[in-house]
């Protein structure tokens, strides 16, 4: 048995990595993590200029209220989303056993899909439904059965459709990731 | 902990380990271009470990359990990424197939690092820290695994090295 462990640890390092190196790569890494938290911000940030313009320029009370609770819904997904990129790998953890390591990265990820629903799409529902009733009754009168038509007929059941499918895609996700945890618990 | 004592402390773990760092990579990524890039991420998180290093392990355990949780992070990301098999699978299937004469050396480790690469995570970890040497003992504490269990899978190990690489001689 010896022989194959002498093989295994006789194979030569072929490109040491210099300090140079090392400090370059974390710092493109830092370079990449800010780059990606502008872009979530900044995608935020047209998100909320579109709902201001919306208070600015729509008429009705209840549709501008609506777009403040959008505006408010948004600001409370970018935190979260903040506040789960923060929580992503650290150094302390990357000495942790490889068993911890993993099973703490799965239920990471796992919590992420099972909860997305109330960080991700509850938030939006008080400003898009205040919305949906300022569209109601700001309508005249007799354009109000139209207004109520095309809402339930095309909106809502988009709506339903991609939450929905969201809904599913992410439970399926964190039952995958759930067996995962499990063969991991059964191993340690 | 200053930039400069992090620095002091990567490089010495690096000169010391840094060998046994590449040859995990080469064991968990077979494409050329993503391995040199996995050595480096491995470096990079062995580098950021160290403003966090508090001597409450040795650094042997410290730092193959940073490098394999490293590795662990890649194959996770790595798309389509194979399930792999549990190292009893891997052992009943080449029964059936007997031992092999391997030519070389170079040819042995390439049928080795294919069988880790084929391996669950933990099994094939347990595997690598075996072929660097490290005891029950210490491949527990890098692995959290429970002593019986590493026992085990040590046992497992070495039966497959031996049927696969010494024409079924145990040792």
């Amino acid at each position: 048995m010896a022989d194959i462990k002498n093989l295994w640890q006789s194979q030569k390092q072929e490109e040491p990595v210099t300090l140079e190196n090392v400090h370059a790569r974390a710092g493109t890494f830092q370079r990449r993590i800010r780059r990606r938290n502008l872009i979530e911000y900044a995608a935020g940030a047209v998100a909320i200029s579109v709902f201001a313009w919306y208070i600015y320029a729509l008429p009705g009370l209840m549709v501008k209220i609506g777009s403040g609770f959008c505006i408010a819904g948004i600001l409370f997904i970018l935190w979260q989303l903040h506040r789960r990129i923060g929580a992503e790998i650290l150094p302390e953890t990357s000495g942790l056993g490889l068993i911890d390591f993993h099973r703490r990265a799965l239920a990471r990820q796992r919590d992420g899909l099972r909860t997305v629903w109330k960080w991700y799409i509850a938030p939006v529902i008080p400003g898009f439904l205040t919305m949906t009733a300022g569209f109601y009754f700001d309508a005249p009168e007799p354009m109000r059965a139209a207004v109520l038509y095309d809402l339930f007929t095309r909106l809502v059941p988009f709506l339903v459709l991609v939450t929905g499918y969201v809904l599913f895609v992410n439970a399926r996700g964190a039952r995958k990731l759930q067996k995962r945890i499990d063969e991991l618990d059964d191993v340690k | 902990m200053d930039r400069a004592e992090q620095d002091a402390r990567y490089k010495s773990a690096a000169a010391q380990y840094g060998p046994a760092l590449e040859r995990l990579a080469r064991a968990v990524e077979a494409d050329a271009a993503e391995r040199r890039d996995l050595v480096q991420d491995i470096h990079v998180a062995l580098w950021r470990s160290m403003a966090v290093f508090d001597n409450r392990c040795s650094l042997r355990t410290w730092v193959f359990r940073v490098a394999h949780n490293a590795a662990a992070s890649h194959a996770m990301a790595r798309r389509r990424a194979p399930k792999g098999v549990a190292i009893e699978e891997l052992d009943l299937a080449d029964e059936a197939a007997g031992p092999e004469e391997i030519a070389g050396e170079r040819q042995a480790l390439e049928r080795l690092m294919a069988m880790i690469r084929a391996l669950k995570a933990p099994d094939a970890q347990v595997m690598l820290l075996y072929l660097e040497d490290l005891d029950a003992a210490a491949i527990g504490e890098v692995t959290g695994l429970k002593p019986g269990a590493v026992a085990v899978k040590i046992h497992r190990v070495k039966a497959l090295l031996a049927r696969r690489f010494e024409g079924g001689r145990d040792g």
